[in-house]
């Protein structure tokens, strides 16, 4: 067989998290720039004055730009500001848009979220690159099961604009199942119940002879481990309030709140109570108060009760009852939290599965399918399923069924129609995908018109086919059977985005590649180096204490350093990262320490100066 | 697996142009209405590694249209075939087109939509009552009854396929039709009866 021996990468883009992961002697593997690091490029962009910061340097430099971060932006692939806006306040960053299209508003411009997710893509495209020393242009890409055909048309779009071709879409449970089965190559009825930082999915898969065959799959797009910090969040605020307390709800403010907000949810799985003291000097902010692990748990009990209706439906839809799952693996990182994994127990009534990292083992999959896709493992195959079902509008605003919900991929399926009215000369046909009866309650994929000769009503014959491939992208056609007229659609984004705009986004983003790369280096470092000059300076005392003193003079030789390069505005990348690598080893002994008290104060509200 | 018309199994060659009527023809099954779901679960297993875009590196377009159509068709049969209600859909269109008998698909045994009419306006009288316990435990009484006229409905049809195939006696084929079309009633009111539940809880 003749195919190129290209990398094709495997891709978490996660709501919180994204990673990357490539198949390496026989086992997925995930890709870090060191043993020590955990591969993780949190899904945070952040705008500012010299380019555009992804990841670990963006969380970073949170503090400095609250209201020009964007964090979670694949929440809001293929949504409108109107389906949304009960769910946009007290977000740190501006949400613009309409009935049509939702856009982040950061200083005077408009942000389409695939453009922003594009660069999360583009971070792990580099970071893949730079580990295997290798051109990637091939990426499996994972996406929520229960995604439409809008938001997976937008993932796709952000890849693109991202430089990567999309060999698959793939579904994160899915893709969590083989990663699963490779590493435990177990036979029966698993169920994946992976609820991650902004969407909720329950698959049930079998698993026989190397097949995984998905039977059903149901989910949440909008409901995750943001809603349970925001739910801290708002608690916290109350608490505050109930105080008899006033203060403005500002970007900093509440960056701040979500970020010990996420860090308390994360605590409260490993302790039972969690003391909070939390001050904003200057804004009439403090909250003193005991979060509970009980306490929590009452503040999301119904958004977890939310998943099992889930679990049922899916059970339902395999025709299996909970005793027939012999697995039930968990993938997400809100599957740590303890009720969560008690009530997936009780529902199924079996213990879970978590022996690989709920956060890595979605992009594990990935490189999975990756290397299925590149031929070199042809003993297993993945049989996914259309997530909801497919249709067209009939008379009155129903919806006729094509394709049904948990039908397998690739599928195809023709259905006939005719006209209601005599020598009508054109059937539109809209395409709907979704569970409800009615247009109104269905996500609407496109509208296109098909022309029929003049006949009386009820003779025409159009035959409509909705074909879906094995990436589940939807292609409509349709021809009259006695005209032979003939029509095609390709269902593309209908999101708030023209296909203009789309192309602009894709040209610019392979415009500015290259400067972008360079900038983005440059800027991450000289922000690098002026962290490392804060906190090294801020702790020349601790440093004496701990070190001998020539240590600490050779730290202030290259402290003195990196400020004179950053005063000048150093833009050689060697220059400076030889400073943040030596300053870095220079400090390391101390790096501990200050980490630590640095977390443990942002917990409680002082900053590091305070100390 | 036992080798088809288009699928050789001892080379893994498909012929990707035979002309395939129905989902039958993709397994290569005797026209019977009673299957071996375990056979049909692993002749599908390997077909669909046989035929699956994933499991073939092919970049020309119109072949890479073929596979597509070919796997969605293997789909499609694995759908239908294991299924009681469309499989016996399937087999009944095949056989009636075999032996040019034309069937109507709107024919009931007599007194039928009587009992279904009964039906309906018990459904409607317990929607305007609103969802007490009472009404909720007629309204699943009524989805288990459903369900013992389907099953009890395709036991029949499976007899009749059975007798069909000793006798070829084509009233047969018309008293399928007949329970067939039964189905579809019973599958409403079953369907009517479960959304008063779930809105009503």
């Amino acid at each position: 067989m003749d195919h190129e021996n290209k990398v094709i990468l495997g891709i978490d883009l996660g709501t919180t998290n994204s990673l990357g992961a490539t198949f390496q002697d026989g086992v997925p593997v995930i890709l870090r720039d060191n043993e020590n690091e955990d591969g993780i490029i949190p899904s945070v962009v952040s705008f500012q004055e010299n380019g555009v910061v992804v990841g670990k340097a963006a969380l970073e430099s949170y503090l400095d730009y609250p209201d020009t971060t964007i964090y979670s932006a694949k929440r809001y692939f293929g949504k409108t500001f109107e389906d949304l806006e009960d769910d946009l306040k007290n977000l740190p960053f501006e949400i613009t848009g309409d009935d049509k299209s939702l856009k982040f508003k950061i200083k005077e411009k408009e942000f389409h979220p695939l453009e922003v997710s594009s660069h999360v893509l583009r971070a792990v495209k580099e970071k893949a690159e730079r580990v295997l020393n290798a051109k990637v242009e091939k990426a499996v890409i994972t996406v929520p099961a229960y995604f439409d055909d809008n938001q997976r048309q937008e993932t796709r779009a952000a890849a693109q604009a991202a430089g990567l071709e999309v060999a698959r879409i793939v579904n994160e449970p899915t893709a969590a199942a083989l990663a699963y089965g490779i590493d435990q190559m177990k036979e029966g009825k698993v169920a994946v119940y992976d609820l991650g930082g902004g969407t909720f999915d329950i698959s049930i898969l079998d698993l026989k002879d190397g097949v995984f065959k998905v039977l059903s799959t149901h989910g949440d797009t909008f409901l995750g481990g943001d809603d349970f910090d925001q739910k801290i969040v708002e608690w916290m605020i109350e608490q505050a309030r109930s105080n008899g307390q006033e203060f403005e709800l500002d970007s900093h403010l509440l960056i701040l709140l979500k970020f010990a907000a996420e860090e308390a949810k994360k605590r409260l799985s490993q302790v039972e109570e969690l003391p909070l003291d939390i001050e904003f000097k200057g804004r009439g902010f403090h909250l003193d108060a005991v979060l509970t692990r009980e306490n929590f748990e009452k503040l999301i009990r119904k958004e977890v009760r939310r998943t099992l209706r889930s679990c049922k439906s899916a059970l339902k839809d395999a025709a299996l009852k909970a005793a027939d799952i012999t697995q039930v693996v968990l993938v997400g990182g809100s599957t740590r939290i303890p009720l969560i994994r008690e009530m997936v127990k009780d529902f199924f009534d079996t213990t879970p599965y978590v022996g690989i990292n709920p956060d890595e083992v979605v992009a594990l999959g990935a490189a999975v399918q990756a290397q299925i896709l590149a031929g070199g493992k042809r003993d297993v195959l993945l049989l996914d399923v259309v997530p909801l079902s497919l249709g067209i509008e009939t008379l009155g605003g129903a919806v006729t069924k094509v394709l049904m919900n948990n039908t397998t991929i690739p599928a195809s399926h023709t259905e006939t129609f005719t006209t209601s009215v005599d020598n009508q000369t054109g059937i539109v046909l809209h395409v709907l995908q979704g569970e409800r009866e009615l247009v109104e309650d269905c996500r609407s994929l496109g509208k296109f018109n098909v022309k029929v000769p003049p006949m009386p009503a009820g003779l025409p014959k159009l035959h409509v086919t909705f074909q879906v491939d094995e990436n589940g992208m939807l292609t409509v056609s349709a021809d009259e059977e006695r005209s032979g007229q003939k029509a095609t659609i390709e269902i593309a984004p209908t999101i708030g985005l023209s296909q203009d705009e789309m192309n602009r986004i894709i040209e610019d983003s392979i415009e500015n590649a290259m400067d972008d790369f360079q900038l983005r280096m440059v800027v991450e470092l000289r922000n690098k180096a002026e962290r490392v000059v804060v906190a090294t300076e801020r702790s020349y005392e601790k440093a004496y204490q701990l070190m001998e003193k020539e240590e600490v003079e050779e730290i202030k030789v290259w402290v003195e350093k990196a400020k004179a390069a950053l005063a000048r505005g150093e833009k050689d990348q060697e220059v400076l990262e030889e400073i943040v690598e030596k300053l870095g080893d220079l400090t390391r002994p101390l790096a501990d320490l200050l980490f630590n008290q640095a977390t443990r104060e942002a917990l409680v509200g002082k900053t590091v100066q305070d100390v | 697996m036992a080798q088809t018309r288009f699928f050789n199994s001892e080379n893994q060659h498909i012929d990707w142009d035979f002309k395939i009527q129905d989902s039958f023809d993709v397994f290569d099954l005797p026209l019977n209405y009673s299957i071996s779901r375990d056979e049909l679960e692993s002749q599908y297993l390997v077909l669909s590694k046989a035929t699956h875009p994933d499991h073939i590196q092919e970049v020309d377009a119109e072949a890479k249209t073929k596979i597509l159509q070919c796997s969605s068709q293997v789909n499609k049969a694995y759908r239908e075939l294991k299924d009681p209600q469309s499989r016996a859909e399937v087999l009944l269109t095949r056989l009636s087109h075999e032996h040019q008998v034309k069937l109507n698909g709107k024919d009931l045994p007599p007194g039928f939509l009587m009992e279904i009419l009964e039906l309906q306006e018990e459904l409607e009288d317990l929607e305007a009552k609103g969802l007490t316990e009472e009404v909720e435990d007629r309204l699943e009484e009524i989805e288990q009854l459903c369900e013992s006229e389907l099953e009890q409905i395709l036991s029949k049809v499976a007899d009749c396929f059975a007798s069909y195939d000793k006798a070829q006696d084509k009233e047969q084929l018309h008293d399928i039709r007949r329970q067939l079309n039964c189905l579809k009633y019973y599958q409403r009111i079953s369907e009517i009866a479960e959304r008063l539940i779930e809105n009503g809880s």
